[in-house]
């Protein structure tokens, strides 16, 4: 996905313009939607979700700021938070899933290709992290569960739990300082 | 762990806003940060910054195209959003679905529609076309008319908006004469009429220099005969 046609596309929608709005969705929902399944791991409950995030993008386009992130990275932002806020509101009313998937995010070949520099420096740092700072780490990620529900999953005490995250977001905002 | 620890500036608050974008806090922990987001812009651009932080790793997830029929929603969705928000001619067209869309579509359309019209046939009338919008800008609903058969065929944005009790009703203008009706384009749910039979009397006056108007009627269509609710879209009568 090119930068500059992303960010342009983010710009024209922020002042309203539909095919703007259109064309990027047409470049990105393929994108947004592998974000919002990998963590509402439901196809229908992903395509609310999906909906929510263009609808926010549709209202927050304005906010954009290319000085702060890079389009794409903004977009899956707001797709990841649309997606997290769905799995919060059902979450009250329903029981967990209590086995935890196994996280395979080792990237395609293709992926790896178009990998962005920032992309690289995250896994990069990831790696970095011992096997469990990274798993619990990539879990909260994409689980938005709050620590005691990593904990319940997991099968681990919510002390440890908390002190390996924390752990792993030190680390991580340590390797990744410019 | 289980100790509530008060979070001040520093590094302790940056590690609250990325336990916050994280999306791993409760409690009082939850309640601080929330708390804090809205009223302190520093604290909430810690948030953003770790929000950003960590969404590289998404890049590794391969492409998955979403159902089709999202698009159709979202559009409506984020459609119908935009004018709760703006004023303007658009404003009353929330039954207005999937606009954005159409703007893509209709250079397609237009080929489609000539292509259709060129279809070998004894001596065939030329037909008439006409793309209608609210303003240079907006999607068209495009309209071919074929004087041979007086069939009347309608492409377009239109959609279904259960909230709006309205019905779109076609209209034909002569020059410097009243509007007369063709019939309503759309069912009260929104489906799009894709065709109409014009009765040959009105079809006489659709030719080059007449306009088309959609105006917006109450279910049933016009209790007048003349357009009684808001012009939403007009085109001039052309032929190729």
């Amino acid at each position: 996905m090119d930068d500059t046609r992303v960010a342009a596309l983010i710009k024209r929608v922020s002042l309203a313009d539909r095919a703007a709005f259109s064309e990027l969705y047409d470049a990105t929902s393929a994108k947004l939607f592998a974000v919002v399944l990998r963590i509402m791991k439901d196809r229908s409950e992903a395509q609310d979700a999906l909906q929510d995030c263009y609808t926010n993008l549709w209202r927050r386009a304005k906010s954009y700021d290319e000085q702060r992130a890079r389009p794409v990275a903004w977009l899956a932002m707001i797709a990841r938070n649309a997606a997290i806020d769905r799995l919060r509101r059902r979450r009250p009313t329903e029981a967990l899933d209590p086995i935890a998937e196994p996280v395979d995010d080792t990237p395609s070949p293709e992926a790896s290709a178009i990998e962005s520099n920032e992309a690289v420096r995250v896994r990069k740092c990831l790696e970095g992290l011992t096997p469990v700072e990274a798993g619990l780490l990539q879990r909260a990620f994409y689980g938005g569960e709050s620590y005691s529900e990593v904990a319940a999953a997991e099968g681990r005490p919510l002390g440890t739990v908390k002190s390996v995250i924390r752990r792993s977001l030190i680390k991580m905002r340590r390797c990744l300082e410019p | 762990m289980s100790q509530e620890r008060k979070y001040e500036d520093g590094p302790e608050a940056d590690l609250l806003a990325a336990e916050y974008a994280l999306g791993v806090l409760e409690g009082d922990a939850l309640s601080e940060a929330s708390a804090r987001v809205t009223s302190d812009p520093a604290f909430a651009a810690a948030v953003e910054a770790w929000s950003l932080r960590l969404i590289p790793l998404t890049e590794a997830l391969a492409e998955i195209a979403p159902p089709a029929r999202i698009e159709a929603g979202l559009f409506g969705a984020a459609v119908a959003d935009q004018t709760k928000e703006s004023g303007g001619i658009w404003a009353s067209l929330s039954f207005w679905r999937g606009a954005t869309a159409a703007l893509a579509a209709t250079t397609l359309i237009v080929v489609a529609l000539a292509l259709a019209g060129s279809e070998p046939a004894p001596a065939p009338s030329a037909p008439y076309f006409a793309a209608l919008q609210a303003d240079a800008t907006a999607p068209s609903v495009l309209i071919r008319f074929d004087p041979d058969t007086n069939r009347l065929s309608i492409a377009g944005p239109l959609g279904a908006d259960a909230a709006e009790p309205a019905q779109p009703e076609l209209w034909v203008i002569p020059p410097g004469g009243a509007p007369r009706s063709l019939g309503l384009i759309a069912s009260v749910d929104g489906e799009l009429t894709p065709g109409l039979d014009v009765d040959p009397q009105t079809a006489a006056a659709i030719s080059r220099g007449a306009t088309l108007a959609i105006s917006l009627e109450p279910p049933g269509g016009s209790p007048t005969g003349a357009p009684t609710g808001p012009v939403v879209a007009t085109g001039a009568v052309r032929s190729l």
